[in-house]
C-alpha cells in the first residue's frame, strides 16, 4: 500500500519546481493554519492577510529549505513569528469579532444538534478568548498542529515545562467553560 | 483524559476553512514562484532582437524607396490625358521618352542578340577547334589553337565555309597550304 509523502519530502519536491507538490503541502495543512490565526488574531480580514503572508514566506524558502525539523514546527514557527510582525506592526486596537456568522452548519444535523454545537461554539470561542495569549497559543498549536510539548516549547522560545503548565492552565479553564456555561455566556 | 475531552469538544466546533479565494491566490502564488526565472542573458536577448528587427525594417524600407528614382518609368504612373487611347492596354502607363529610352535599349539588345548568335552558329561548326566562346567572336577564324595540326586547321576551315565565311576560309586555306605544303587539304 503506498504512503502518503512526507512533508519534507514534498516541500523538497516543490523546491525542485513540482508544483503538484505544494498544492498536496498546502490542502494538508491549510485549514489548520487558518484556524490557528483565527483565533490567535480573533480577526477574519487580519488573519487572511497573515494566512497569505505565512504562506508567501513557506514559498519563498523552497530553495533554501533543509528538513532539519519537522516541516510543521517550521510552518507554525513562521506562522507564529508572521501573527506577531502583524501585531507590532499594526498597534492600533483590532475590535475582535465573533466568528460564529461565518459558520455554515452541517446540513445532516438535527437543529437541536446544530443548536447545541452553535452553543458549544460560542462558549468555546468565549473561552478561548479569555484565556492569556501565551495559554491560548499553547493550546492552538496542541490542537491545530499536533504537536508534542518539546515542539510547542522551541516555537514559542521556552521550556517544556513552561509549554507543559501553559496547556494544563489552558485546558482546566476551557473545561470549566464548557462544562459551566451559564459563566461563560 | 480532561484534555481529551477538551480537545475533541473544539475539534467538533472548529470546522471553519480557507475561503476559496485565498486558496487561489497562494497557490497561483507557488505556481508563479516555481516557473523558471529568465537568465540575465534571455533578458537582454528579447530587447536587442527587436532593435535589431526595426533596424533592419527601416533600411530595407528606405532601400525600397530608392528604387523608383533610378526607374522612373516603370513605376511613375502618367496622366491620364497623356495616354493615347487605342496604344496602351487599361492599366498601362505611357512615357514617351520612357518608351525612346526603351526603343534604343531595345535595339541595341537586339542587335547583340542577333551578333551573337550569328557567333554560335559559327561556334557550333568548328567547336572542336575553337577555344574562345561563342559571344567572343565577333569576326570567326581559325586562331592558334587550330594551325598547329593541319587536319584540326582543315576542319576549321571547313566550318567557315559551311557557315558562309568564304573569304575568310579561302584566307585560312591558303595559309593552310603554305604552313604545309605537303599536306593534302582537298
Amino acid at each position: 500500500m503506498e504512503t502518503a509523502p512526507d512533508d519534507s519530502a514534498l516541500m523538497l519536491r516543490y523546491g525542485d519546481g513540482d508544483v503538484a507538490a505544494f498544492e498536496t503541502l498546502y490542502r494538508r495543512h491549510k485549514d489548520a493554519v487558518y484556524r490557528y490565526l483565527l483565533r490567535l488574531c480573533r480577526n477574519r480580514d487580519t488573519a487572511e492577510d497573515v494566512f497569505q503572508e505565512v504562506w508567501g514566506k513557506i514559498i519563498r524558502a523552497r530553495e533554501n529549505y533543509r528538513p532539519t525539523a519537522k516541516f510543521t514546527t517550521f510552518l507554525y514557527r513562521v506562522a507564529r513569528n508572521c501573527f506577531i510582525d502583524h501585531v507590532r506592526r499594526n498597534k492600533r486596537h483590532e475590535h475582535p469579532v465573533d466568528l460564529e456568522p461565518d459558520h455554515h452548519p452541517d446540513p445532516s444535523d438535527l437543529p437541536e444538534t446544530q443548536t447545541e454545537r452553535a452553543l458549544a461554539r460560542r462558549r468555546l470561542d468565549a473561552a478561548l478568548r479569555g484565556l492569556p495569549d501565551e495559554q491560548r497559543d499553547v493550546f492552538l498549536l496542541r490542537e491545530e498542529a499536533g504537536l508534542s510539548l518539546d515542539q510547542i516549547a522551541a516555537i514559542t522560545d521556552s521550556n517544556r515545562e513552561t509549554a507543559k503548565s501553559r496547556l494544563r492552565y489552558a485546558v482546566n479553564k476551557l473545561r470549566k467553560a464548557i462544562d459551566e456555561p451559564a459563566v461563560t455566556s | 483524559m480532561i484534555e481529551e475531552r477538551v480537545g475533541a469538544t473544539y475539534r467538533d466546533v472548529a470546522t471553519e476553512r480557507t475561503p476559496e479565494q485565498l486558496d487561489k491566490a497562494v497557490l497561483t502564488e507557488a505556481a508563479r514562484a516555481a516557473r523558471p526565472r529568465y537568465s540575465r542573458l534571455v533578458t537582454w536577448t528579447r530587447p536587442v532582437a527587436w532593435a535589431v528587427t526595426v533596424m533592419l525594417s527601416v533600411a530595407l524600407v528606405l532601400q525600397l524607396t530608392d528604387t523608383p528614382e533610378m526607374q522612373p518609368a516603370t513605376d511613375v504612373a502618367p496622366a491620364a490625358e497623356d495616354v493615347p487611347a487605342g496604344d496602351a492596354p487599361a492599366g498601362a502607363t505611357f512615357e514617351p521618352e520612357a518608351f525612346e529610352m526603351q526603343d534604343s535599349d531595345m535595339l541595341q539588345r537586339a542587335e547583340e542578340m542577333a551578333r551573337t548568335r550569328e557567333g554560335t552558329a559559327a561556334d557550333n561548326a568548328f567547336a572542336a577547334s575553337s577555344a574562345v566562346g561563342p559571344r567572343a567572336v565577333v569576326a570567326p577564324t581559325c586562331d592558334d589553337a587550330v594551325t598547329g595540326d593541319p587536319e584540326t586547321w582543315l576542319d576549321c576551315i571547313e566550318g567557315l565555309e559551311e557557315a558562309g565565311f568564304d573569304d575568310e576560309a579561302a584566307r585560312q586555306r591558303e595559309l593552310l597550304t603554305a604552313a604545309f605544303p605537303n599536306f593534302e587539304s582537298d
